[in-house]
């Protein structure tokens, strides 16, 4: 009869967990965070004509970005004025950068959108551990509450046990 | 005796050449910079204003000297003197090279940046720092080339550190949160390699 529970426990563990890799796959997906490369230098260039676009209210390039922590982000400005990011002082044909070490979704003041903002959404890898994590945390109490909803719909007999002859 | 004194100043000398040693790849390795670099360093506008001793001032006059250049207003409270403050403090973590340093303060809010209120103002911090003020035509043209933001009145400033070095190019900026050691480091690293 143990093993029978165990068993059971252990199928229950292992539907759960199957059923985990599409619920973890969606959520990740819902709150945005499909990145799954590693940190690396990013490169943001500020095209020519970008701030006399800008004054007119022209948007030149796209008002959020999406990076991983640890990833390196790098302005390079091809216009002819000086543009700012947040920290970052960037004159013309030069670059500045910096490091995205802490997660969040910042917004920073900038001098090369009409909105003066830029969206800076830092997020956690998707890497296999964190996602193998996520199946984990959502598949095992899944199939624990699996296995004993079974136990309630179809328990576990004992086989030794021969009923009473009325 | 003379074999154990010939281990002696071996074993000095063995510990002075690794000590050099570890000196030589500590000065060599790469400084990892904690202002934000401008890669490759650009030139940083020239401008002339007005200083607090009411006489013409030339921005490159500064040639050959490293300059901590700060945007702010002579009545402000917060920001500019924090970064006055830090800057000051960069200088003094540097030691003697920190005389290789000229700070300049230069005016948000032209009507209330009158050369005395410059004056009053720097001199709380060092009276050698330049406090550079103008018209507002002229500061607009200045703040425009370096692209500080300036509103309400030169209350509301962008809060900017330029480091410009001898030759006249700006290699760094800082921004809150940092630190004098952090400033200082960044400064010995350039100062080691020119």
């Amino acid at each position: 009869m143990r093993t029978r529970l165990i068993l059971r426990f252990l199928a229950g563990i292992a539907v759960g967990l199957l059923l985990a890799i599409p619920f973890t796959e969606l959520a990740f997906r819902w709150q945005g965070n499909t990145t799954s490369r590693p940190a690396k230098t990013v490169v943001l260039t500020i095209p020519a004509g970008t701030s006399a676009k800008v004054d007119t209210g022209q948007k030149v390039l796209p008002q959020d970005y999406v990076f991983v922590v640890g990833d390196v982000l790098m302005v390079h400005n091809e216009d002819s004025v000086v543009h700012t990011l947040g920290p970052l002082v960037i004159p013309p044909g030069s670059s500045a950068s910096m490091a995205l070490n802490h997660l969040g979704n910042l917004s920073y003041t900038c001098t090369f959108q009409p909105t003066k903002y830029l969206g800076l959404n830092v997020q956690a890898p998707l890497t296999l551990g964190l996602r193998l994590e996520g199946i984990a945390i959502a598949g095992i109490p899944l199939g624990i509450l699996f296995a004993l909803y079974s136990l309630i719909v179809r328990p576990v007999k004992r086989k030794d046990i021969t009923p009473l002859a009325p | 005796m003379d074999r154990k004194l010939f281990w002696v100043v071996t074993g000095i000398l063995l510990v002075i050449a690794a000590a050099a040693g570890a000196a030589t790849i500590i000065n060599h390795l790469p400084h990892s910079f904690n202002g934000s670099v401008i890669n490759p360093p650009a030139p940083a506008p020239d401008f002339t204003l007005t200083d607090q001793h009411g006489q013409f001032f030339e921005f490159s006059s500064l040639r050959g000297k490293y300059v901590f250049l700060y945007f702010g207003y002579s009545h402000c409270t917060n920001a500019c003197p924090a970064a006055m403050a830090l800057m000051t403090q960069a200088r003094n973590q540097l030691g003697s090279q920190g005389s290789q340093i000229q700070v300049v303060f230069v005016a948000t809010d032209p009507p209330g940046d009158t050369p005395q209120a410059m004056a009053t103002f720097v001199d709380r911090f060092d009276p050698s720092y330049v406090g550079a003020t103008g018209t507002q035509a002229q500061l607009s043209a200045v703040w425009a080339e370096y692209g500080v933001v300036v509103e309400d009145g030169g209350e509301t400033h962008s809060d900017y550190i330029y480091l410009i070095d001898p030759s006249g190019n700006m290699r760094m900026t800082y921004s809150q949160p940092i630190t004098a050691e952090e400033i200082a480091a960044d400064l010995r690293a350039i100062m080691r390699k020119v």
